[in-house]
C-alpha cells in the first residue's frame, strides 16, 4: 500500500505516539477531576499536551489553549464566541474547507453576519492586498484557511494580517501545522485553531484552538470541568471554560507525543522532505499532457505537500479506484468537502483527485505515484472489472 | 510550649494553574505537596497547593514573579482551617 492521504488524516503514526496513547490507556484515572495521583498523572498529561502546543505555536500563555474533539469544533467555539453581530461583515478566502465555510454560512443564514469571500488567482495563490482591498468599517473578522486542503496553496497568513491591521484573525491550520515552523503564530495570531490527527502525528479526536488575550469566547457546550463545582454556571476563564466534559486524555497523550516527534526532528526539517516530495512528484506529473494540477504547479513553494489534479477523459472516483485497485495507491477524489475550492478552481461539481503527501513518504514514491498517473493518462478510462 | 507549625493551602483557579505551579516550584526546587482541596474551605473537586507556613516567602515570592496567585489562601493548624490572605510582593 503506498499511502498519499496524509490531508485526510496522517499515516503511519510514530511508535512514540501509540506508546503514548498505550501508557495512558493504562492509568486508571480522568484529569482534574480527583486528588489522587493517577488523578494528577491525568492531568499532568493534558498539561503536557498544552504545553506541547503552546510551544509549537510559541504561545505565552498556556491558560489559552483550550482542547476540542477536533478543528470543526474548535472553529464553531471560535465564531460563536467573537461576539459577532447583527450584519457584521465577515470576510473568508474562497478556499474555506466546509468546517469553516458551512458555520460561516449558517452565520449568513441567520442574518447575523454577511460572508464575503476572496477568490484566489489563477496560479491558485490568495494575496494580501486583496484582503484589504473588501475590508468595510463593519469588518468584524478574517477567517483563513492556512493551506488549501485542495490545491495545497500556502495563504501569505502574516502579510494578509498585516494588511487588515486591527481586524482579528481566525487561521485554520488543518493542513499546516506540523508541516512547517509555525513558532512566530503567537505573536501575531489572534485565534489559531489546530487538528491533531493531521500533520501533528496524533490519533483522530483532538484539536483545539488558542485565543489572544482579549478575543471573546463561549462555550459551544457547558458541563463538569473539575472546578468551581459548587455552581451550575459553567466557570469564565480558560481553558475550562470551553472544556466541558472528560477530555480525551489518551488522544492528548497521542497528540503531544506527536508534537514533541516533530518538535524533536526540526519543523524546517520536515518542510524541506515535504516539500522535496511535492516538488519531484509536480515535476514528474507536469510531463503528462492530459492532466491538469489544481493551482500551484512546479516550481511554486508557496505550497504544503498536497496536490489535485484531474486527467482528461477520467473521472476522479474512476482515476482514483484504478489507482488503488492497479497500484494500490491510496488518493481522494471528489470534492473533498471544500466545495468552495473547487468552484474558485473551476472543477466543481466533478471534483478532483487529491495527493497528499507526508513526512514518512520518501522520494522514490512521489516518483512512483507520478509514474502510475502517465501510465493511466494513456488510457481512456478504468479497466473493465473481469 | 512551641507554637504548632502551620501549614498554607493555596487553591487556583484552574486545574492548568495548579500544573504550571508544580513545574514551577519543582523546578525551583522548593518543599510543596499538591493534595484533594480540603472541604473545609472549598468545595472544588480538584488539587490545592500546600507547604509550611515557614517556608512560604520564596514559594510565593516565585509564584508573584511567575503571575501564578492563588484564588483563595488559607492557614491550616490541626482541624482548624482559617483565611490567611497572602500579599503580592
Amino acid at each position: 500500500m503506498l499511502y498519499l492521504d496524509n490531508a485526510a488524516t496522517s499515516f503511519p503514526k510514530p511508535q512514540e505516539v501509540i506508546d503514548a496513547i498505550t501508557i495512558a490507556l493504562n492509568a486508571p484515572a480522568s484529569p482534574g477531576r480527583s486528588g489522587h495521583k493517577p488523578a494528577l498523572e491525568a492531568s499532568r498529561v493534558v498539561y503536557r499536551a498544552r504545553k506541547a502546543i503552546a510551544k509549537l505555536f510559541g504561545i505565552g500563555n498556556l491558560e489559552r489553549v483550550a482542547f476540542t474533539p477536533n478543528i470543526t469544533w474548535a472553529i464553531n467555539i471560535a465564531l460563536g464566541g467573537i461576539g459577532l453581530k447583527a450584519y457584521d461583515h465577515v470576510l473568508s478566502s474562497a478556499l474555506e474547507h466546509n468546517s469553516t465555510a458551512r458555520p460561516l454560512a449558517l452565520l449568513a443564514e441567520k442574518n447575523i453576519i454577511t460572508w464575503e469571500t476572496v477568490a484566489p488567482g489563477p496560479d491558485g495563490l490568495l494575496r494580501a492586498e486583496d484582503f484589504a482591498s473588501k475590508l468595510k468599517p463593519n469588518t468584524r473578522l478574517v477567517v483563513l484557511c492556512h493551506g488549501s486542503n485542495v490545491t495545497g496553496a500556502l495563504a501569505p497568513a502574516k502579510a494578509i494580517k498585516e494588511a487588515i491591521g486591527e481586524v482579528p484573525i481566525l487561521l485554520d491550520l488543518a493542513q499546516t501545522a506540523g508541516a512547517m515552523p509555525l513558532e512566530d503564530l503567537g505573536s501575531w495570531a489572534d485565534i489559531i485553531t489546530f487538528t491533531g490527527h493531521k500533520g501533528l502525528l496524533g490519533p483522530t479526536g483532538t484539536g483545539g484552538l488558542y485565543l489572544k488575550e482579549g478575543i471573546g469566547f463561549q462555550p459551544l457546550a457547558v458541563g463538569g470541568t473539575g472546578s468551581r463545582s459548587e455552581s451550575l454556571s459553567q466557570p469564565d476563564f480558560l481553558p475550562d471554560a470551553l472544556e466541558a466534559g472528560t477530555l480525551n486524555t489518551h488522544g492528548l497523550a497521542g497528540l503531544a507525543a506527536g508534537v514533541n516527534y516533530l518538535l524533536e526532528k526540526g519543523l524546517d526539517k520536515v518542510r524541506e522532505h515535504e516539500l522535496n516530495l511535492v516538488s519531484v512528484f509536480l515535476e514528474d506529473i507536469s510531463k503528462i499532457s492530459k492532466l491538469s494540477i489544481l493551482g500551484p504547479g512546479p516550481g511554486i513553494l508557496q505550497r504544503v505537500s498536497t496536490v489535485s489534479l484531474n486527467i482528461e477523459g477520467w473521472s476522479s472516483s474512476d482515476l482514483a479506484g484504478a489507482l488503488e485497485a492497479e497500484y494500490g495507491i491510496m488518493t481522494r477524489s471528489g470534492l473533498h468537502c471544500s466545495p468552495l475550492a473547487h468552484k474558485a478552481m473551476g472543477t466543481f461539481p466533478g471534483g478532483a483527485v487529491r495527493f497528499s503527501f507526508g513526512l514518512f513518504n520518501t522520494l522514490e514514491e512521489a516518483r512512483l505515484a507520478a509514474k502510475a498517473l502517465e501510465e493511466l493518462s494513456k488510457r481512456k478510462t478504468a479497466r473493465k472489472k473481469s | 510550649m512551641a507554637e504548632e507549625n502551620g501549614e498554607i493551602i493555596l487553591v487556583f483557579a484552574s486545574n492548568t494553574i495548579i500544573l504550571e505551579v508544580e513545574e514551577l516550584l519543582e523546578e525551583k526546587e522548593l518543599p510543596f505537596v499538591l493534595i484533594p482541596v480540603p472541604k473545609e474551605v472549598n468545595p472544588n473537586c480538584g488539587l490545592a497547593v500546600s507547604f509550611l507556613e515557614e517556608d512560604k516567602d520564596p514559594i510565593l515570592r516565585e509564584l508573584d514573579r511567575a503571575n501564578l496567585w492563588p484564588q483563595s489562601s488559607y492557614l491550616r493548624k490541626g482541624d482548624d482551617f482559617r483565611d490567611y490572605p497572602v500579599s503580592r510582593i
